[in-house]
């Protein structure tokens, strides 16, 4: 489903992750975990189209997306939830969840707008309330309910997790699972390495802008990650 | 003596919504593209240029004013197509456009002249006909101050809608917040661009016509319109629609009415208007950091 060739990417003419070969099958959920600066959000902004591609090529769902601009790729079916400002705060829930659904005709938004609010329950009932006057787990679930409205089949998600307290981590990963019982990719970038890889079926490992393993989640929970990060840095 | 000052109220009131309208575009077209566009100036020329000779061939001042507009509206569009936009694709910094929109501003101001000096257009005024309608004091309210007036709360209206009811206001709207955000989220940003663009280059035509039925006109009009301009939006720190509104009220009753008070009181030449903005633009570029100013409706 998605495919990157040795890519070498970056921001400005600076590279950050480099020779990256990484091959995505429909309906899987994949972790990517790593140490700070390992390159784990490049690689997702690489994806879907924030970022400069030096060398290599990306492919999703037969089409080459290398340099496409991030909008066609939203078109495609890519949903990318950044790690931070990840809502307009000076919008409101609706005006958010409407921006999601920028393509949509009037009427398939109403449709998208409820299917949304009916797995994120929790926003029925702020719909007018500013997007950063809501609490950090709010605005995660906004954010998250926002990328649904493009009806994407991969989703990438950066550190959903991130500042959260462990209650609403709980709640975030409980809705991770729902995204997976649907059947969409998952690309999951996590710090919380170890809830990453019990949601996951396959886990990245990132070390210095390379992906250093690959492997089954079963495989890679049996690690020792601290060794991991550092032996291969 | 209030009399006296009254009389400086029409005049106010024409310097203030030129600004405004123009300064509202200014505002409108860095929220989104995160660029003060030093060649604004250009598009109020044309519009004045427009305006002028439409009037001049007989065409009735309000749709002379909307051709105006339109003019404006091509003229930024084409330039943000030829350069800005090449540039910011290739990578190129804010800086970099910045400068880029002076170089721009400095070359159609130039190409301009040389055309109008060859047409004999250099110095031009308008076949609109100033009417009185009411008087304030001894000096009287035109159909032109009218007109200004209408101009001004039609856009003010307009725009509001757009910004707050529409698609496309409020894609401008995220666009402002968080550009990156709004990419992914599929919001076609640089169509929404060329929308803003056009806005921007209308309003200022719009403005440039207006100017152009108030006084005789060259190929540097809008250029000297710059400084007040940019001081309305600075007031309105770039990003606040309401006070950047408020900053053109600001500057064309201080550089107006206020030279009349500081005329009577200390005999101050009007020749140092131009203090006026600039001191306009210090005292917001000190004390902006001090006081925090209410967005009431953020681009």
């Amino acid at each position: 489903m998605l495919e990157l060739r040795g890519v070498v990417a970056g921001y400005g003419r600076l590279p950050i992750i480099t020779g990256i070969d990484v091959s995505i099958r429909r309906g899987e959920t994949v972790a990517i975990i790593g140490p700070n600066g390992s390159g784990k959000s490049t690689l997702a902004k690489t994806v879907v189209g924030l970022t400069n591609v030096f060398e290599g090529t990306i492919i999703y769902d037969g089409h080459e997306i290398t340099h496409r601009p991030p909008s066609e790729r939203v078109r495609l079916g890519i949903a990318y939830l950044p790690q931070t400002g990840n809502v307009f705060p000076d919008m409101t829930v609706l005006e958010n969840l409407e921006m999601g659904g920028y393509s949509l005709s009037r009427d398939e938004l109403k449709v998208k707008l409820q299917e949304v609010l009916e797995m994120f329950p929790e926003l029925s009932g702020r719909l007018k309330q500013k997007a950063g006057t809501l609490s950090g787990g709010e605005r995660q679930m906004l954010a998250m309910s926002r990328l649904l409205m493009t009806s994407p089949s991969l989703v990438i998600m950066d550190e959903p997790s991130a500042g959260l307290a462990p209650k609403m981590v709980h709640r975030i990963f409980e809705k991770v699972d729902a995204l997976r019982k649907v059947g969409l990719t998952l690309l999951l970038i996590e710090q919380h390495a170890r809830m990453a890889i019990s949601h996951s079926e396959r886990t990245l490992v990132m070390v210095g802008g390379k992906v250093v393993l690959s492997d089954s989640s079963d495989r890679v929970s049996g690690l020792d990650l601290a060794t991991v990060f550092f032996q291969r840095a | 003596m209030i009399e006296e000052a009254l009389g400086q109220l029409p005049t106010s009131l024409l310097a203030s919504a030129l600004y405004a309208m123009a300064a509202v575009g200014l505002t409108m077209n860095y929220s989104v593209t995160r660029l003060a566009d030093f060649a604004i100036g250009e598009y109020i020329t044309f519009g004045c240029y427009v305006a002028a000779l439409l009037t001049l061939s007989q065409l009735d001042p309000v749709t002379s004013m909307v051709l105006a507009g339109a003019t404006g509206a091509l003229i930024a569009l084409s330039v943000d197509e030829l350069a800005y936009k090449r540039l910011e694709r290739r990578g190129a910094t804010l800086l970099q456009v910045f400068i880029a929109s002076v170089g721009a501003s400095f070359t159609i101001r130039y190409l301009f002249s040389i055309y109008a000096d060859i047409e004999d257009l250099l110095f031009l005024t308008s076949g609109f006909s100033s009417q009185p309608v009411v008087f304030l004091g001894t000096r009287p309210l035109t159909n032109l101050h009218v007109l200004a007036l209408i101009t001004l709360t039609v856009t003010v209206v307009g725009l509001t809608y757009l910004i707050l009811r529409t698609k496309v206001g409020k894609a401008m709207r995220a666009i402002a917040s968080n550009r990156d955000l709004a990419m992914v989220s599929g919001i076609p940003v640089w169509r929404i661009r060329s929308i803003t663009r056009l806005l921007t280059g209308f309003l200022a035509g719009v403005s440039g016509a207006l100017w152009a039925y108030y006084t005789s006109i060259n190929p540097e009009s809008g250029w000297r319109m710059l400084l007040w301009v940019f001081s309305s939006a600075i007031i309105g720190n770039f990003t606040s629609f309401p006070l950047t509104l408020l900053g053109g009220f600001v500057i064309g009753s201080a550089e107006n009415l206020g030279m009349w008070a500081l005329n009577r009181a200390f005999g101050l030449e009007t020749a140092y208007k131009p203090l006026i903005p600039y001191i306009a633009i210090a005292a917001v570029l000190l004390y902006r950091n001090r006081y925090r100013f209410t967005r009431l409706v953020e681009l």
